[in-house]
């Protein structure tokens, strides 16, 4: 057969990479997926949770919280109620990493002429779609609740846009803990720390009302800003002055996670 | 291209932290046969394999893996090659199916292939009627079963088998070795290891036995049998009149070991027809006939025992 395509071969070599990377990329994807849905305990829990939460603060609490918050507290609580739940299903993603790892799994993939990294690129896409579905079921629990977001479209782009980016910080991050730990143990153990993270921010209460050590916690650890972003995106809160911290914090944060991973991940598989 | 050695390694060493696993070992395995690494428990074995499929890496020594440089074509080599652990590199949550079929995928098979292959293969491994439960519920030797038929994906030109028998039944055992005996009809080139010396004597066409990451000896089968000498003769008597007798006579011959309880002389023999009738002729003129004549040949664990260190035979 006649060569008739002008592509050089390098050009040729390289889009054939690229759509073998992508080919492995899906492979992954649709891997991670089946391990969400065929562990409905972790996924039940995952979407149970965001609905206890949402209820025990707005209905338990409600009543007394309203009282230190200058709004209503439903409007208050939702931001602060899906930054916790998106930390706790995307910080799922260590465990799922680890999982792997600690499995011969791992060695068949990196035995293939295949980028092997590609399966962590699967775990955070299925953590996406997981905190994709759990940020729903918030928003939807909340609005049932009587929560009514008064964002125009743009501040609902942004206000995705923002979620979209915490989410995929929390996942890249967990993936490289994920590649740290060294037992399943401590892989949860950092799923908890971002359960309990979002109390010592402006999540639930506002920090003027902590004690002055927790208080300067709160009022510098990057959930509060993102929280607040969220707030002044979604409800009738006035001006959008902390979308732009909430994005210099989670920027640096995810290039960080994502360049660490590699280094992590060789060094983990190293032999 | 055609290679003459499909596996060519050496003076491979490799050390994990203070423990040396290789100090200095050549692999050579010739293109579709099937070479054996056999070694104790502790030999590195494992180690040496999975650096021919380039899962490890080498502190020292050059290799060339289907006629590429395991230091600089890692990445055409896993297009080539494909390793079963020792324990099965599965997804535990996915079905046989589904592994087999994203293996396929990620081995460069487009979807209509893969489906194609990995049905075919399930089949052909008999695991169709547990294609569709999760790789969790499947027995060991099922286990074994479907991590085998995911390294035969993609026809690769080298399998490495980490010891894909140990802890198999008996049936199990058969029926993989028949696939390797078929892989090898086909072509493919087998490496693998076993410490179990039937094994590689039923399937290796060339063993190299390592003990404490070092090679202590190569051959055939049939070779390493042979440096430990010719075969024996033994001999048993019917009473110790007879017995000692015979002794005096057949002392004269050599080196005779004998049993004074069991009345049994053993001895090095030619085992040709011309020296044993000669033997039990004389042996009946003398008036000293034996009441059980038997002959054996030395067997892969006496080479082995010879050969590995006492320390690692202590320890089995």
């Amino acid at each position: 057969m006649t060569t008739t395509s002008p592509t050089t071969p390098t050009a040729a070599t390289r889009s054939d990479s690229s759509r073998t990377l992508l080919a492995d990329i899906e492979v992954m994807v649709l891997r991670s997926i089946r391990h969400t849905l065929r562990t409905p305990d972790a996924l039940i829990t995952a979407l149970l949770l965001p609905v206890m939460i949402t209820l025990a603060f707005t209905y338990l609490f409600g009543g007394a919280l309203d009282m230190a918050t200058d709004e209503v507290y439903l409007d208050y609580l939702v931001p602060g109620v899906l930054v916790l739940c998106i930390g706790f299903v995307a910080g799922g993603t260590a465990v799922s990493v680890y999982s792997d790892l600690d499995s011969g799994v791992i060695d068949r993939f990196r035995s293939l002429p295949t980028a092997s990294i590609t399966v962590l690129v699967g775990h955070v896409t299925a953590s996406l779609l997981r905190t994709v579905l759990a940020s729903t079921l918030v928003l939807g629990v909340a609005v049932a609740a009587g929560f009514r977001p008064s964002a125009s479209p743009g501040e609902w782009l942004t206000a995705l846009a923002i979620i979209v980016l915490y989410t995929l910080t929390i996942s890249w991050i967990a993936t490289a803990v994920g590649l740290l730990v060294r037992s399943v143990d401590a892989a949860n153990a950092f799923t908890t720390m971002l359960i309990f993270l979002p109390y010592l921010s402006s999540a639930f209460v506002p920090p003027e009302t902590m004690p002055s050590t927790l208080q300067s916690i709160a009022e510098n650890q990057p959930l509060t800003p993102i929280i607040e972003s969220l707030r002044e995106l979604l409800t009738a809160r006035e001006g959008h002055a902390h979308v732009l911290p909430a994005i210099a914090w989670l920027v640096p944060l995810m290039i960080g996670a994502v360049t660490a991973t590699p280094w992590l991940y060789r060094r983990r598989t190293k032999e | 291209m055609h290679h003459d050695r499909s596996i060519e390694l050496r003076g491979i060493r490799k050390s994990f932290g203070e423990v040396l696993a290789l100090r200095g070992v050549d692999l050579d395995v010739p293109a579709g046969t099937v070479g054996c690494v056999l070694g104790p428990n502790g030999a590195g074995k494992t180690t040496l394999v999975r650096i021919v499929a380039t899962l490890a890496s080498m502190d020292s020594g050059t290799g060339r893996v289907a006629g590429l440089d395991l230091a600089t074509d890692a990445r055409r080599i896993r297009e080539r090659i494909r390793l079963t652990g020792q324990f099965a590199a599965l997804d535990d949550i996915l079905t046989g199916r589904e592994n087999l079929e994203m293996i396929a995928r990620l081995a460069r098979l487009d979807r209509h292939r893969a489906r194609r292959d990995a049905g075919d293969l399930l089949d052909r491994f008999d695991l169709t009627d547990a294609a569709d439960r999760r790789v969790s519920t499947y027995s060991g030797g099922m286990r074994r079963r479907i991590d085998l038929a995911a390294s035969l994906l993609g026809q690769p030109e080298v399998i490495v088998l980490d010891e894909p028998t140990t802890g198999l039944d008996p049936r199990s055992r058969q029926t993989l070795w028949s696939v390797i005996h078929e892989l090898v009809g086909e072509g493919t080139t087998i490496v693998l290891t076993t410490q179990y010396l039937e094994e590689a004597d039923a399937l290796a066409d060339h063993i190299t036995l390592i003990d404490r990451g070092e090679v202590v000896a190569t051959g055939s089968p049939r070779d390493l049998k042979a440096r430990l000498g010719s075969d024996t003769a033994i001999l048993t008597f019917g009473d110790s009149t007879t017995y000692e007798r015979a002794k005096e006579r057949l002392v004269e011959r050599g080196d005779v070991q004998g049993d004074d309880t069991d009345l049994r002389l053993s001895f090095a023999i030619d085992a040709t027809s011309a020296t044993l009738v000669a033997l039990l002729d004389e042996l009946h003129q003398a008036g000293t006939p034996a009441a059980r004549v038997e002959l054996t040949t030395p067997t892969l664990d006496d080479v082995f025992l010879q050969l590995t260190s006492p320390r690692t035979a202590a320890m089995r």
